[in-house]
């Protein structure tokens, strides 16, 4: 794969002479020792990073690695423990936001702070002392169009914010920034909210800007973006920076070694196990399964494939190429236009989410707290939440409190879930504990199907390992499982095949033992398993 | 006939100008982002300070300042409780009817003022050349200078509201708390500056129906003004011009009801005509539930206690 | 030892304050308010206490302004905080009270699931008025066929009332606080209507009065008590409550769809069912209400829009006080009406009955300002800006 600077190069023409190299370029931001704790943890540890004008610097780690606390030290919403900052060589200090806006230092939030009501223009200027008291709209128009105009990028500053798309929002949150003469930009995980194409727009409109002479940093945990467009990358591990990788060394695995391991290059390739149990007959069938949003976007694309029991199927794939799609399809929560879903012979395409559910489909959600659980309510209250109706929780009025009571005892102790009182509402904790209180109440329901989305997302490692072995003993007594997943490393740890999720169409399927994380990768990005195959073998496409 | 219509039109704008202020009082309070469904008691406190300072003073200034402080009293007292005590705008807005109203009829009888006249009031004034016109002069410009303060004021809050730098800041509170803070908008100080102004002008209310309507103190003078502000609110799709619009409307339902006999029309029970302006504002939600939302709906945050700390 | 450790522990507590207090100066350390995991009956208790001293300190004060004779200043203070709760006088405070709580529970079973009635006076005009339209047509029926029949009509009339905001929340999601709202007025003018000088119930007399109900339909006294039986339709509301709230299937969906309507659809959970069940429920047991006010409370046994005062309004904040729950219900509503009830009889002290209101309006909001220690601890903490990663 070509490397991020050398496929810029391709793209921008003009502006840049082939001789150019990075090392040239003016270092505009320097971080030195910067040290930063808070009462649980220490978020940064002494972390030396800088970054040049006119390149694109990711900062990569996992979630509670500590970017999003480096880069709100330079956006100055903190003041470090210790450390300094230099701007273009001279020292400088941050009390508040407003001093780091006048240094040129504009910081794009993962949730944008826009007020939908409003129009793009007010937006950009609401928060803008210089305006007079009536202020001009014309003339405000006037220059957000060209701070757009400069970049190529398009928007309406007449457009209210609640017409545009999500990726044209991001824009106008960057507008906002250059606004106020911003030249160095500070994405924190841009493409968390955008699909497929409003990504490669946001990177198109990025490397335009570097080129002009911008600095970009990109705070992310996604390396197949990384790969993408990054110039260097600076790791964060922990609160430290691990290292800092230059752009022709910017690879997928590369930059997960680093990610994961203490120390440096354990290759390591355990592989899944096969069950004893393999069904002969697919216990899911999906075909031709097809969806389109209000915006007639296709989230499905004609998606088909076979589960079988024994097995765990995983879908890779960037997260919003259809991955939610199909498991709200999968699991009830929404309807599709086309296609159907065969569950052991019988088709369960058109039940809603308490008959799939019934049926034998558990679903574990991605969005634990949000749409899984009731934050207030207490284990038991949960662990009935899916199967109060049935004669196991409740008789024909009543709900039996006092089986529900021993069902929670009996959930915590077999799930190793930790509560200080068992009675508490579950918002209080953690992650793992949330996640293991999931996968309890839908494995109790004895399903016949698991569909797990992102399952170990934000764990830590020890909470994670509790999960796959949960499941691997859920594969062990015959039941088929797909799981959701952004990490590579775990779809090749514990899943037998994956299937790759592009735009809604399913790239490829395939054994893990059959394929490379390097295919997978590409595969991700868009490029159909037969060209990939192809590539493998001929070394180009 | 044509007369008996122009007298009914300019007692509807006389009536009608009773709820304006209240009304653009909650439509800017509601702007920032608080509900305060106390306003039945700022107007009834409103009205009965004015009637305590009036009878006093023998001032009519003096009375109408009173009663715009009785109002924004109350009104901070709501502002503090929902924004620094974070408690429920809804139930703090019903203490404080319940309070307000508690207050005025209490002051009310115990300073017998109950059933009394002013001794100075709001009179009429007619303005020189548009009084003048046909018609439309007769009812708009021959009434009293607090009606006249109403319409300078529809245009002032108009144009802040949609013209200027801080009312689009106002405006961005109600709309998205967050957004605001982050561009740097000081938006407790918003909230409650607003809101007491809120208040403020739904004591003016009061000050009106004692100073310019009734011209005496009643327990109840109001009438229940203070919720038809609420409805008002809504009708008129938090904005001052259709507030003004609103009123008068409203304004017309009870000098219309009041007034059947004029038409021949005394067979109609006037409760049925007071009870349109409320089931007209259900409507008006219905009507504004479905997509048209959009443009014609309240602030987006409006009702929700905005906390730092949550994300 | 046992006592040495826990004077050590003292110490250490007592230095970590000072410190701490030192810090303010400093300005490493602020006096703020952090958010409690969540509110200890204890804490609850309490504000209520502080919020009561509060409420007897201004309406003392207001007392010692406007009383005649200010020798009599403790009888009045004590006429108004004490006598009703401590004495006989406890039947007058549970008379009041009963509407009141009735209505409450009513507020509560929309409040489970976060939906705002406000509506409470107009449900409870519209249940009171059903009620009477039941006798005023029927009559000629037995007393015991009339009673349950009327307190059914009343159940109906609430429902009825509260049903277009209960469809229009469910459907269009308009918000249910206004619609609620706006009915009350609609009620009241619909009473109005109904007891004017051309309404059907008019009872000739000249003015605005409905005929009074023949006594066999009235509801009486326990014996000579004060108490009126009504109580025990109080108990019944309160029974029902607790079991179906928290014990029963529907309670439970109710509980979930109220917390987290995502979670309860992904549960399968027929949300838009229960946001109607919900609010026509609620509007029911409000016009329940309704009708003790008119049938069972020793007043007037006449249709009068005006008496249900502003109880639909005390009832929601009740509601929200006291958290759902039903003693709580029980025990603030009781604390309400027996001071406004004690209020009320100042008149014999020469001040004005409607001082009444002013001192229900000042316990309502006092309780609701203290409240806010039972949410939020007050404390020295070290200064911190937010946390992210």
């Amino acid at each position: 794969m070509l490397s991020a600077q050398k496929r810029r190069q391709r793209f921008v023409f003009i502006l840049i002479s082939d001789g150019d190299s990075m090392q040239d370029r003016e270092t505009v931001i320097q971080m030195k020792g910067i040290t930063k704790s808070f009462p649980r943890k220490i978020a940064n540890d002494h972390i030396t990073f800088d970054v040049r004008a006119g390149e694109i610097h990711a900062l990569l780690g996992e979630n509670g690695a500590g970017k999003s606390t480096l880069m709100n030290i330079l956006s100055g919403l903190y003041q470090p423990d210790s450390g300094e900052i230099f701007i273009r060589g001279e020292k400088v200090e941050f009390a508040t936001p407003k001093d780091a806006i006048k240094c040129g230092i504009g910081m794009i939030h993962q949730h944008f702070k826009l007020v939908q009501a409003f129009t793009v223009t007010e937006n950009i200027i609401m928060g803008d002392d210089g305006q007079p008291f009536f202020y001009n709209r014309k003339k405000a128009e006037q220059k957000i169009a060209e701070c757009a105009a400069k970049y190529n990028m398009d928007i309406d500053p007449s457009a209210k914010i609640w017409q545009l798309a999500v990726g044209q929002q991001q824009m106008v949150e960057i507008v906002k920034v250059l606004y106020r003469n911003a030249r160095v930009l500070v994405l924190d995980e841009p493409t968390a909210v955008l699909t497929p194409q409003e990504s490669s727009r946001l990177f198109d409109n990025l490397r335009r800007m570097a080129a002009d002479g911008c600095a970009i940093i990109i705070i992310t945990h996604k390396l197949a973006e990384v790969c993408e467009i990054a110039d260097r990358v600076t790791v964060l591990r922990a609160g430290k920076a691990i290292a800092t990788i230059e752009d022709e060394e910017i690879n997928y695995r590369t930059l997960s070694q680093y990610m994961m391991n203490a120390s440096g290059v354990q290759e390591q390739k355990n592989e899944p196990h096969t069950a004893a149990v393999r069904s002969e007959k697919p216990l899911l069938r999906v075909e031709d399964l097809t969806l389109q949003d209000e915006k007639k976007v296709m989230r499905l694309d004609h998606v088909g494939f076979e589960l079988y029991g024994g097995e765990i199927l995983g879908v890779a794939g960037v997260s919003g190429n259809g991955q939610k799609e199909l498991a709200e399809a999968l699991c009830g929560l929404s309807s599709v236009s086309h296609g159907r879903i065969i569950l052991e012979e019988t088709d369960v395409t058109g039940y809603n989410a308490k008959r799939k559910f019934r049926s034998g489909i558990g679903f574990v959600p991605e969005d634990r707290l949000g749409t899984g659980l009731v934050a207030n309510m207490n284990v038991g209250d949960n662990l009935i939440l899916k199967d109060y109706f049935t004669t196991n929780s409740s008789n024909s009025l009543f709900i039996k409190y006092s089986k529900l009571t021993e069902r929670a005892q009996s959930a915590v102790e077999r799930f190793n879930i930790s509560v200080a009182d068992i009675k508490a509402p579950v918002r209080l904790m953690s992650g793992g504990n949330l996640q293991k209180l999931l996968l309890a109440r839908e494995i109790d329901s004895d399903p016949k199907v698991l569909v797990a989305a992102y399952p170990v997302r934000g764990l830590d490692f020890a909470a994670a390992s509790f999960i796959f072995e949960k499941l691997e003993q859920l594969k062990d007594e015959g039941r088929g499982i797909l799981m959701i997943a952004e990490d590579l490393d775990s779809i090749f740890k514990y899943c037998d095949r994956v299937m790759v999720l592009y735009r809604g169409r399913i790239m490829g399927i395939c054994k893990t033992s059959e394929t490379s994380v390097t295919d997978i990768g590409m595969m991700m990005m868009g490029t159909p398993m037969e060209e990939v195959k192809r590539y493998e073998a001929y070394g180009h496409f | 006939m044509l007369n008996t219509v122009i007298g009914l039109l300019n007692y509807a704008v006389l009536c009608g100008t009773a709820y304006l202020f209240a009304t653009l009082g909650e439509i800017i309070t509601q702007r920032s982002g608080i509900m305060n469904l106390g306003l039945e008691g700022m107007v009834m406190f409103g009205a009965v300070c004015t009637a305590i300072v009036t009878t006093l003073t023998g001032s009519v200034l003096a009375g109408t300042v009173a009663g715009m402080l009785g109002g924004a009293l109350l009104a901070a007292l709501h502002a503090f409780i929902c924004i620094r005590l974070k408690a429920s705008q809804v139930a703090s807005g019903l203490a404080l009817t319940i309070l307000g109203l508690g207050m005025a009829n209490f002051l009310g009888k115990q300073f017998k003022l109950v059933g009394n006249s002013m001794p100075v009031t709001y009179e009429n004034i007619k303005i020189p050349l548009l009084g003048d016109i046909p018609v439309v002069g007769e009812i708009l410009f021959n009434q009293n200078l607090l009606v006249y303060i109403g319409y300078i004021l529809v245009i002032v809050l108009t144009v802040f509201l949609f013209k200027t730098k801080a009312g689009m800041r106002l405006r961005a509170v109600g709309e998205n708390p967050a957004a605001a803070d982050a561009a740097g908008i000081n938006v407790f100080g918003i909230q409650y500056g607003y809101t007491i102004f809120g208040g403020a002008l739904a004591g003016l209310s009061g000050v009106y129906f004692v100073l310019a309507l009734q011209k005496s103190f009643q327990s109840n003078i109001s009438g229940g003004a203070g919720w038809l502000a609420v409805a008002l609110v809504i009708f008129a799709l938090w904005r001052p011009s259709l507030a003004l619009v609103g009123s008068f409307m409203f304004g017309l339902i009870v000098s219309f009801q009041v007034r059947l006999s004029d038409f021949g029309l005394q067979n109609i029970p006037p409760e049925f005509i007071k009870m349109i302006p409320y089931i007209a504002t259900i409507v008006v939600l219905i009507l504004i539930s479905g997509k048209v939302r959009r443009s014609a709906g309240g602030p987006a945050a409006l009702g929700v206690p905005y906390d730092r700390e949550e994300r | 030892m046992k006592h040495t450790a826990i004077f050590d522990k003292c110490c250490t507590g007592i230095k970590s304050f000072f410190k701490r207090l030192e810090g303010v100066f400093k300005g490493t350390h602020r006096i703020g308010v952090r958010k409690r995991a969540s509110g200890i009956t204890g804490q609850v208790v309490f504000s209520r206490i502080v919020a009561i001293v509060a409420a007897a300190l201004l309406v003392g004060l207001v007392l010692l302004i406007v009383l005649n004779d200010k020798t009599r200043f403790g009888e009045a203070l004590e006429r108004v905080f004490i006598n009703r709760f401590f004495t006989a006088n406890i039947a007058m405070t549970i008379k009041d009270a009963v509407p009141l709580i009735i209505a409450t529970f009513g507020i509560a079973v929309a409040f489970r699931m976060k939906l705002w009635n406000i509506g409470g006076n107009g449900q409870m005009i519209a249940g009171s008025m059903f009620a009477y339209g039941v006798w005023f047509y029927l009559r000629a029926l037995p007393a015991w066929v009339l009673i349950p029949l009327m307190m059914l009509a009343a159940m109906l009339g609430g429902a009825v009332c509260s049903s277009i905001a209960a469809f229009t929340k469910a459907y269009l999601n308009v918000n249910e606080t206004i619609v609620t709202l706006m009915m009350n007025y609609a009620m009241i003018q619909l009473g109005a209507f109904m007891i004017s000088l051309v309404g059907p119930w008019n009872a000739g007399t000249g003015f605005n009065n409905s005929e009074p109900m023949s006594q066999d339909v009235v509801l009486p006294q326990i014996g000579k008590s004060g108490i009126y039986v009504t109580v025990f339709i109080v108990l019944v509301v309160m029974l029902l409550y607790y079991f179906v709230m928290n014990k029963s299937k529907w309670g439970y969906e109710m509980r979930v769809t109220g917390e987290n309507s995502n979670a309860a659809r992904y549960a399968g959970m027929p949300v838009k069912r229960n946001i109607v069940l919900s609010l026509l429920i609620s509007g029911a047991i409000a016009g329940l209400a309704g009708y003790c006010v008119l049938a069972g409370n020793g007043g007037q046994p006449t249709f009068s829009p005006s008496a249900v005062g502003s109880i639909g309004f005390t009832a929601v904040m009740v509601a929200w006080l006291s958290r759902l729950n039903p003693w709580g219900i029980a025990l603030m509503a009781l604390l309400i009406s027996g001071i406004t009830n004690g209020a009320n009889s100042l008149q014999s002290f020469g001040v004005d009955q409607s001082i009444a209101e002013f001192a229900r309006g000042l316990i309502l909001m006092l309780i609701l300002a203290m409240d806010f220690l039972t949410r939020y601890k007050i404390g020295i903490y070290e200064k911190e800006t937010k946390e992210g990663a």
